[in-house]
């Protein structure tokens, strides 16, 4: 799999028509196909995209927009040679919790009032990462490596998961009804993950998440053993209208609990990127500082309009290793 | 170098003066009294934490933890080298269940020990089922990957504890860090066998900073001498009456399956050291560590467990003579009849007991990483992945499920989320890293992974 072919020159690569076996950076399979595979990806991306915002008190519609305007982004940052898709970065949660005093808990997206705030803090994580991303074009990534060793990324990426534990459990306490659902969703998602069919079971937190609301949906709405769920916000949402945009409110104290953030996308990304290196059987690591600059560009652009902080996505990389 | 058991319910000892000693040999008496107090320096740092965290008495822990040691000698037949300590596992619960506070001593100790008494009970029920049935449906119901999601929702479930204890004051947080940083140096670049001693070396030099800066310069609250002063150089330990409330045991209880899985570890890692298959006697191990537990709550002790510190210690010297743990036990029991001792115990400020709690929690959830690596669990499996990532959340997050009037806490909803939800993606033809017995919560060679370079 490891094919050293030689690199194409010019700024993009210019994709090969290839139409079988794996499918290089630098090729591509024919349209049709193409938008079949992207709109995987789009599955694929799509469970964890829209979840960040929901727990933050984002608007979800907002993220998602701007996921998309910072894959393009990226994807112009790095001249098209590291596939990647962009998705909210679940990174920034704590911090913007506490930034915003936002008490996490579902209470319909958009509603925190501080979003502005946690903006800021964002787009200054977003400026750093890209300093980062610059430093390292021009010295190399080297002493990433040497102050980020996998011992290290291992915590940090640990950390991330473990400190938003709370938040999660917090989610599944507020009823004996939400934490029945909740054990009934993991299930749900643990299931899919294992015992789908195919391709479905790449999925497992969209389609869990849509068997949990169903479910939900039986029980409470119809047994009325629970909270319903209440639809007139859909029924007088329009189908088509602008995202939600909201300008950030510069503040001293968010910026200093949110900045930090940046190291822990670089250790990300410099973790996603590699693992596609390994897949593609092509070197990236040159350009690793131009992923960095394209993904903190991209985080500042979502966060002067009201996106998520957003990261190269690790649910995207596993539907490439099985078309 | 399976050599023969020797008869007799108690192996008889043959003296030995060289090489790697078995459980059935000893040493000369005087180097047997030397290598027992080694032991009791291995066990004290986490003997004496845990009852302070909890607020037990630290005397009445460190007697009974003597006492349960020798049970446990007696109920195995002196067949493996263990010394049982405060166990970890029992800290969340008990402070949910006592609804403790976190200063001083817990005034609602005797409603926790009625839980760990119950705990006990349901331990010594699995061993006697072990030893009439066999070990087998535990290996099944625990693999390597539920066994670590286990182990590391303990530590995880205490972090919030550790780090309340060095956000009291701002002069907290800095003795936690200066703790936390003596440890792991000491764990890193000390010299010889004091590399050993972290946790103890790394408190008191947390202590003596404290001093200075505290009770010298007057930065932080300073230490009060009086109570020590006060004390007793020899009297009776404290000991308290448990009383049972079904809540606080519904809540305890499920710490028996944990412990059964921290045992199993324990004791597949000693037989890997020692070349003998210990297999036989897992089942009077449970049964032994769950009366040494029964016992050690009634009256006013900790839930013990056999102490991976000192396979730690035995795996450095070599020396796994079962003999060595009677020493170390009636060393813990005189020091229980030293309440001088308990008094010093009770003046070590929370900044420096938490930064040593965050170095003890991490470290256990920090095994979990090891006991999947050295049972080569596949993290590219879905059913691996999400058993533990499941668990891990809950553990983390402290998932509470109330059934009723009863609840169960964080690390049992974790323990009982990973073994379900594993049994309910287990791939039906055995993996073969499903069919590698759980054989380390410890590591076999710990003088080379653990210390590297360490005096060899």
């Amino acid at each position: 799999m490891a094919t050293q072919t030689t690199e194409k020159q010019g700024y993009f690569s210019g994709w090969t028509l290839k139409k079988e076996g794996i499918i290089a950076p630098d090729e591509r399979v024919p349209w049709g196909q193409s938008i079949f595979l992207g709109l995987q990806h789009v599955l694929a991306m799509f469970g964890a995209t829209v979840l960040a915002p929901i727990i933050m008190g984002f608007d979800p519609n907002t993220a998602i927009f701007f996921s998309g305007i910072g894959t393009i982004l990226f994807f112009l940052i790095v001249g098209g040679r590291v596939p990647s898709y962009l998705g909210s970065s679940f990174s920034f949660i704590a911090v913007v919790l506490t930034a915003t005093g936002f008490a996490s808990g579902f209470k319909g997206p958009g509603l925190n009032p501080n979003i502005g705030v946690a903006l800021s803090g964002i787009i200054v994580a977003g400026v750093v990462y890209a300093i980062i991303g610059v430093i390292v074009i021009f010295v190399g990534y080297k002493w990433v490596d040497y102050l980020l060793p996998p011992v290290v990324t291992g915590a940090v990426v640990a950390v991330i998961g473990l400190n938003l534990a709370p938040v999660a459990v917090g989610e599944a306490s507020t009823s004996v009804f939400d934490t029945v659902m909740a054990l009934v969703t993991i299930l749900a998602v643990a299931l899919i993950a294992v015992y789908a069919p195919g391709a479905l079971r790449r999925l497992p937190v969209l389609l869990g998440g849509v068997i949990g609301y169903l479910v939900y949906l039986l029980f409470a709405n119809a047994f009325g053993l629970g909270k319903a769920v209440d639809f007139s916000g859909v029924a007088s949402a329009n189908w088509i209208g602008l995202p939600n945009f909201t300008t950030p409110t510069f503040n001293g104290n968010a910026i200093g609990l949110i900045a930090p953030v940046a190291i822990i996308l670089v250790a990300e990304n410099t973790g996603h990127v590699k693992a596609v290196a390994a897949m593609t059987g092509r070197n990236l690591d040159k350009y690793l500082g131009r992923a960095f600059l394209g993904d903190g560009l991209a985080t500042i652009v979502a966060g002067f309009g009201g996106g998520t902080g957003v990261t190269t996505y690790a649910e995207t990389i596993t539907a490439y290793s099985c078309p | 170098m399976a050599t023969i058991e020797k008869q007799g319910y108690f192996p008889h000892w043959s003296v030995k003066t060289e090489g790697i000693i078995a459980p059935d040999e000893r040493l000369p008496w005087g180097q047997s009294i030397l290598v027992g107090l080694q032991h009791v320096l291995a066990m004290f740092g986490a003997t004496v934490l845990a009852p302070i965290i909890m607020g037990f008495n630290p005397n009445t822990a460190i007697f009974f933890s003597g006492i349960g040691t020798l049970i446990f000698f007696l109920i195995v037949g002196g067949r493996i080298p263990s010394y049982l300590g405060s166990s970890f596992s029992f800290i969340a619960v008990v402070i949910a269940a006592s609804g403790y506070s976190g200063k001083g001593l817990n005034p609602h100790i005797d409603v926790a020990l009625g839980g760990i008494i119950a705990a006990g009970v349901v331990y010594a029920i699995i061993g006697l089922i072990v030893i009439f049935t066999g070990y087998k449906w535990i290996e099944y119901l625990m693999p390597p990957a539920v066994t670590g999601a286990v182990v590391a929702a303990i530590g995880l479930n205490l972090a919030p504890v550790a780090i309340a204890d060095v956000s009291g004051s701002q002069f907290d947080t800095w003795m936690g860090l200066i703790t936390l940083l003596a440890v792991a140096l000491i764990a890193a670049y000390a010299p010889g066998p004091l590399r050993r001693l972290p946790i103890l070396l790394g408190g008191i030099i947390g202590y003596l900073i404290y001093l200075l800066f505290a009770n010298g310069f007057g930065f932080g609250k300073p230490i009060n001498f009086t109570a020590l002063g006060q004390a007793a150089w020899i009297g009776l330990p404290n000991f308290t009456a448990p009383s049972f409330h079904p809540g606080a045991m519904a809540l305890i209880a499920p710490v028996a399956i944990i412990l059964v899985a921290e045992n199993l570890g324990h004791v597949k890692a000693v037989a890997a050291m020692t070349g003998r298959n210990l297999d036989p006697y897992l089942g009077r191990a449970f049964l032994g560590d769950g009366v040494a537990t029964i016992i050690s709550a009634s009256g006013g002790g900790t839930g013990l467990t056999t102490y991976a510190e000192n396979i730690g210690t035995m795996a450095v010297t070599r020396i796994y003579s079962t003999v060595i743990f009677i020493i170390a036990a009636v060393v813990a029991i005189l020091l229980g009849f030293c309440p001088k001792f308990g008094a010093l115990i009770a003046t070590i400020p929370s900044g420096v007991i938490g930064g040593l709690a965050i170095v003890l929690f991490g470290l256990i959830a920090a095994t979990a990483g090891r006991i999947w690596v050295q049972n080569g669990v596949d993290f590219s499996k879905s059913r691996n992945l999400i058993t533990i990532g499941v668990a891990l959340i809950l553990g983390a997050g402290n998932f509470v499920l109330n059934i009723g009037s009863f609840a169960l806490g964080g690390i049992g909803t974790a323990a009982f989320g990973a073994i379900i939800i594993y049994q309910l993606l287990r791939e039906r033809e055995p993996q073969p890293e499903e069919v590698v017995p759980a054989d380390a919560a410890v590591v076999e060679t710990p003088s080379r992974e653990m210390e590297p370079g360490a005096g060899e």
